[in-house]
């Protein structure tokens, strides 16, 4: 194999299907890419057996086709260390390959390319198509809540669950819950519903954020795939149940509090401020036009701010982690959102437009 | 600078309340429990009655037979609770250090206090004077440098008795008494000391610790520190307490393994209650075990999350139980349970998708809780827990 290509296109590249290569693995060959140049076109492929990547890199002139698979930590380095080239010539030789720039010349071991597991292409019809700003936007407003802790239900990744024109995506980690909702250019051809890792996830948004363009979504029994002009992404799904979301979200709510979501957020990290490991919670008083936060910590103080509201309904006291209430609020998009709730043991509720929908469980009062 | 430490302990508790409620009971002997047609046990014999023998936890009807015109009144729970409670206000207005032992007795700390109330002995009346006034009931009070001793004093000049022992007088106070007001030394304790010759806390404290550790283990040593006065436990409120546990040790050594699971469950109950009501939760579960001849183990367990609902602690302190019971069983002098890696409730997240089996147990609890509250604690409990009648 020997191919010269443009040094940004290959850093590109090298950034996204590297980030799937795991650092510790007893394997040394899943700790590396594999190049194929073929067809004009250099692809970049790399897999950790669960999720996988593919990316074309165009801005190649393939003197000759082959393959090669390399350190993927190794070939970064230089790619990225070589930002002052233009272009760099990579050639095989045997298992190595050279990196050749104007000044500098690299050799570096490599391995067999058939060693290394396939990784799916994606070459069939789409379930579905969604524009990539769109899917952005609904992964920056669930994935935060995906559970990080191993869980008895399968919430470890994101539920998609696309009818028609509509696709909604709802995360949670047990304590809250995130759901977005969006729209699709084109019906989708069947009804799907599985749940994407949350490695995928975030793989698909940076994705995503690099072009505007729509992408193709294929959900199969074990694997979703999601293909853009460029990259191909695969993983296999979380298998196992997904709690019944639609059980926890309010039906309705006897108290709703419209308050600024810029000056709400504000005042939440002021009261976090005297919270500690013991005490997270900061209680939040419901009444007349103002919502009164306040947070304790022991032996470290204590902290009491207030933010306007309009409140319909009762007053009321409830307290939460005021971590999970920042987390909807940074994503929330829209200048002012409700706050909805019941009692102060019960789920409360955010509502951000149509499109947002964040159940969230308080902390116990005692 | 010594500490100094209050044991308040009321006087003949549900019979004095009886006796405040029908001032004709006054000067009549009183058993205060069960039915005595079934397996009833007292709660609290009156002085008149405990002058015929009568005692607390003695079964209905041998003490109806050593006190035939004995009175036998039914416990009632929410009356006893809401007295308690007042006295325990009373209690609160000294100290925040006040580490309740049960219903009707309590550790305080004054060591803190005595520039607000005075010296030691004036808390002390101030604080009789206050449970009198507010409730009508007598208490008796005992003033010393620790727990052991305070207990000791508040037992001394019952009732409405009011004993301070000074450091410098605690030899002379402990030395004649007989070893088994030493903590711990129960009738089989005293029985083996009986056999070294050993009866009076003097002639204990004479004895080598070396001796003591090898016939009683590490519960010897301890007896050793009591014998000269010697206690650095702490008052610690159940909000404070490192651990919240439960015990008993057995008038016989018990070799049934259901009743040791009976016992267990009962402990189970309890603590699973004092967490709550302290609103509190615990992660370790510890088993404690105490065999006929004073070896003592523990076996603990830690939970994933930390819990205040009976049904999960038991199903830890089962496990625990089972685990030993199937390699090392051997009949026990002392089985008990305990709960540590506390945490506060307020503040716990509540979770999104509870378990339902969870949910099942917590509203048990709280009815159970209200129940005992109103009724006693021998209203209620796990089926399990009762013996099966014959």
């Amino acid at each position: 194999m020997k191919v010269i290509a443009q040094t940004a296109a290959l850093q590109e590249a090298l950034t996204l299907v590297g980030s799937i290569v795991v650092s510790r693995t007893p394997k040394p060959v899943l700790q590396c890419v594999k190049l194929v140049a073929a067809d004009n076109v250099l692809t970049l492929m790399a897999t950790d057996l669960e999720a996988g990547a593919r990316y074309q890199v165009t801005a190649v002139q393939i003197e000759q086709e082959g393959e090669a698979l390399v350190p993927a930590d190794r070939l970064n380095g230089i790619v990225r260390e070589s930002s002052d080239e233009e272009s760099l010539t990579i050639q095989t030789e045997k298992d190595s390959i050279m990196v050749r720039g104007s000044g500098s010349r690299f050799k570096v071991f490599g391995y067999d390319p058939s060693e290394y597991p396939a990784v799916a292409d994606f070459a069939q019809d789409a379930d579905f198509q969604v524009a990539s700003a769109t899917l952005s936007e609904m992964i920056g407003k669930t994935l935060f809540a995906t559970a990080k802790a191993h869980s008895h239900y399968a919430i470890s990744g994101v539920l998609w669950e696309a009818s028609g024109k509509k696709l909604q995506l709802v995360a949670t980690d047990g304590h809250r819950l995130a759901m977005a909702k969006g729209s699709l250019p084109k019906a989708a051809g069947r009804d799907v519903r599985a749940i994407v890792p949350a490695k995928l996830m975030s793989l698909i948004q940076r994705v995503c954020g690099s072009a505007e363009e729509t992408l193709d979504v294929k959900i199969e029994e074990n694997q979703v795939l999601v293909r853009t002009s460029r990259a191909v992404l695969v993983s296999s799904l979380v298998q196992g149940n997904f709690p019944k979301y639609g059980d926890v979200i309010p039906k309705e709510a006897n108290r709703k509090a419209a308050i600024d979501t810029g000056r709400f957020e504000h005042r939440i990290r002021q009261a976090a401020l005297l919270t500690n490991e013991e005490s997270r919670g900061v209680r939040l008083s419901f009444q007349g036009d103002q919502v009164t936060l306040s947070s304790r910590a022991p032996e470290a103080g204590e902290a009491e701010v207030t933010c306007p509201i309009t409140l319909e309904g009762e007053p009321v006291d409830i307290a939460f982690n005021p971590v999970f209430l920042l987390d909807a609020l940074r994503v929330a998009g829209t200048d002012q959102i409700s706050f909805e709730m019941n009692a102060g043991n019960k789920p409360a509720m955010i509502r951000a437009g149509n499109d947002f929908v964040y159940v969230l469980m308080p902390v116990d009062l005692g | 600078m010594p500490r100094c430490i209050l044991h308040v302990d009321m006087d003949e508790f549900f019979a004095a309340i009886e006796k405040l409620d029908h001032p004709e009971l006054r000067g009549r002997c009183l058993l205060i429990g069960g039915d005595p047609r079934g397996r009833g046990v007292v709660s609290t014999a009156s002085y008149e009655a405990r002058v015929f023998g009568c005692r607390s936890a003695m079964p209905m009807a041998t003490a109806l037979r050593l006190c035939p015109q004995a009175v036998v009144l039914p416990p009632r729970g929410q009356r006893y609770h809401e007295l308690s409670e007042q006295i325990f206000e009373v209690l609160t207005e000294f100290t925040p250090l006040v580490e309740p032992l049960s219903i009707d007795e309590a550790f305080l700390d004054v060591t803190g206090c005595q520039r607000l109330f005075g010296p030691p002995e004036r808390i002390a009346r101030l604080l009789k004077d206050r449970i009198r006034s507010r409730t009508g009931l007598t208490a008796s009070v005992g003033v010393a440098p620790n727990k052991f001793l305070a207990k000791l004093a508040s037992d001394l000049r019952k009732p409405d008795g009011l004993v301070v022992i000074e450091p410098e007088e605690v030899q002379a106070v402990l030395d004649p008494l007989p070893v088994g007001r030493i903590w711990g030394i129960g009738a089989a304790a005293a029985g083996e000391l009986d056999k070294m010759g050993v009866r009076t806390i003097a002639q204990l404290r004479s004895l080598s610790p070396r001796r003591l550790v090898e016939r009683f283990g590490s519960a010897g040593e301890h007896f050793h520190r009591l014998a000269q006065g010697l206690d650095d436990r702490e008052v610690t409120p159940d909000s404070q307490a490192k651990s919240i546990g439960q015990e008993q040790t057995f008038a016989q050594d018990v070799d049934d393994l259901d009743e040791l699971r009976r016992v267990l469950l009962g402990q189970v109950e309890q603590v699973g209650r004092r967490l709550r009501a302290g609103g509190l939760s615990g992660r370790t579960v510890q088993l404690k075990i105490r065999y006929g001849d004073f070896t003592t183990l523990t076996r603990s367990t830690t939970r994933d999350q930390p819990t205040d609902l009976s049904d999960e602690l038991w199903s830890s302190a089962a496990g625990l139980l089972e685990q030993w019971s199937s390699r090392s069983f051997r009949p026990l002098r002392l089985l008990g349970v305990s709960v540590s890696q506390l945490v506060p409730r307020s503040g716990r997240q509540l979770p999104l998708f509870a378990p339902p089996a969870q949910e099942k147990g917590r509203r048990l609890d709280q009815t159970l809780d209200r129940l005992v509250e109103r009724f006693g604690e021998d209203a209620i409990s796990r089926a399990a827990c009762r013996r099966k009648e014959p």
